[in-house]
């Protein structure tokens, strides 16, 4: 055993896979023989990994689950099987250099309660996910984003998600209702050419379309999503 | 506040074996099952959806790959993929970039995180969630901001000392005594069952 046991800080950077290379091997080895920082070290990273449960949980765009399976060499809408798992595709670490474009999480500041993306309802079944997903289009057809509604806290919100749109643009985002009517919800800037993703309250009324209006609401329409 | 139920736990497990053995059922109910869970983690980390999907799916196929040594007695279904996760995303954001403190971002987390629980139906993955919420409510503000960052948010106890405008003493101070308390919080917990 090394006769200097780690500060707190080294065993925290530890717990917290924080700790570079040198500082980490001399730590590490210190564990394997040193019984009561061994202790404190498993304390602190046990209840590192018991907190992570209060993540809060997002759902991934659709088809993810398909994409998962299929990684594994499953077929998700293929007949139950027990296949051997030697046989199967298993992609390695370079699979991550080659992430191109993606979206980030965004944060909302609107009309009538609106809040940052977080919090989705994990709700299993991606079939319901579908039903209640709508794409968010421009007037010429391309396909910028989609609105999802689901639930925030027990109560329906709608997640606006915006994949590419100019940078630095003002948006006005309206709802148009069942009636005619249409009311203000949120003002919003786009902050990142990856996109971004909101959620605004959904109102009490019969909502038939979202609309995402430029330059602030002074037009034109950017995007619309049937509801 | 609820407890963990054995049925519930013992579902979740028998997802793991059924996965084990690579039974196609188990590992469709388990991805969709987990998948939020995994994801929200995953892009809370990164703060990048794209690069959160690729971690989440990379998070999976390392759970199929070790389903075999899952150990029901160190660790809960959850907590065990969470831990994957957090080890994944953090490889993948260390190795690419310096983590962006976005203040808007990591106000969001620590608003979503610190706020009720996120889903309706009552499962072990909202009994769980609720519980280290629960303990983190527990916490003085500023301590649970910084386990916040730190443990969920994957952020440094440099980035936690920047982002929270403090010294790097004080950052890694708040964030080990934090995890202290929530450590006492857990034994009580467990003392109480």
């Amino acid at each position: 055993m090394t006769d200097v046991h780690p500060d707190d800080g080294q065993l925290l950077a530890l717990a917290l896979d924080e700790a570079d290379g040198g500082s980490r091997d001399s730590t590490l080895q210190h564990l394997t023989s040193c019984h009561r920082c061994r202790g404190e070290y498993d304390a602190l990273s046990a209840t590192v990994e018991q907190t992570l449960a209060a993540a809060p949980s997002v759902e991934p765009s659709p088809g993810f689950d398909a994409r998962v399976l299929g990684a594994m060499g499953l077929d998700p809408t293929g007949p139950v099987k027990v296949s051997e798992r030697s046989r199967r595709v298993r992609p390695g670490r370079h699979r991550w250099q080659l992430v191109a474009a993606s979206v980030a999480a965004g944060l909302a500041v609107g009309v009538g309660g609106s809040y940052a993306v977080s919090q989705l309802d994990d709700t299993p079944q991606q079939s319901t996910l579908a039903e209640d997903r709508s794409l968010l289009e421009t007037p010429d057809g391309d396909r910028v984003g989609s609105v999802t509604r689901t639930l925030m806290d027990g109560e329906p919100v709608y997640v606006v998600t915006v994949t590419t749109g100019p940078v630095g643009m003002n948006y006005l985002c309206l709802l148009r209702l069942e009636d005619g009517k249409q009311i203000e919800v949120a003002d919003w800037v786009l902050h990142s050419e990856r996109g971004e993703t909101w959620v605004i309250d959904v109102p009490a009324q019969d909502v038939s379309e979202l609309v995402m209006v430029a330059n602030g609401g002074a037009g034109p329409v950017w995007s619309t999503a049937r509801l | 506040m609820g407890v963990l139920s054995l049925a519930d736990r013992a579902a979740d497990v028998a997802l793991v074996e059924g996965l084990a053995v690579d039974d196609q059922l188990a590992a469709v109910a388990f991805v969709r099952r987990f998948q939020s869970a995994v994801f929200g983690l995953a892009v809370s980390i990164t703060r990048d959806t794209g690069l959160a999907e690729d971690v989440s799916q990379e998070v999976f196929v390392r759970a199929w790959r070790a389903a075999g040594s899952y150990d029901r007695r160190k660790a809960s279904v959850l907590t065990w993929l969470l831990t994957i996760t957090r080890n994944a995303a953090i490889d993948v954001v260390r190795t690419r970039r310096p983590i962006a403190v976005e203040d808007e971002l990591l106000d969001a987390l620590i608003l979503g995180t610190l706020s009720g629980s996120d889903v309706e139906d009552v499962t072990l993955l909202r009994v769980e969630s609720d519980l280290a919420r629960a303990r983190l409510r527990l916490l003085p503000p500023e301590q649970a901001r910084a386990v916040v960052l730190a443990v969920i948010g994957g952020c440094t106890a440099s980035e936690v000392s920047s982002r929270e405008n403090i010294p790097l003493g004080t950052a890694k101070t708040r964030i080990r005594n934090g995890l202290i308390k929530l450590r006492a919080a857990m034994k009580e917990e467990e003392t109480s069952d």
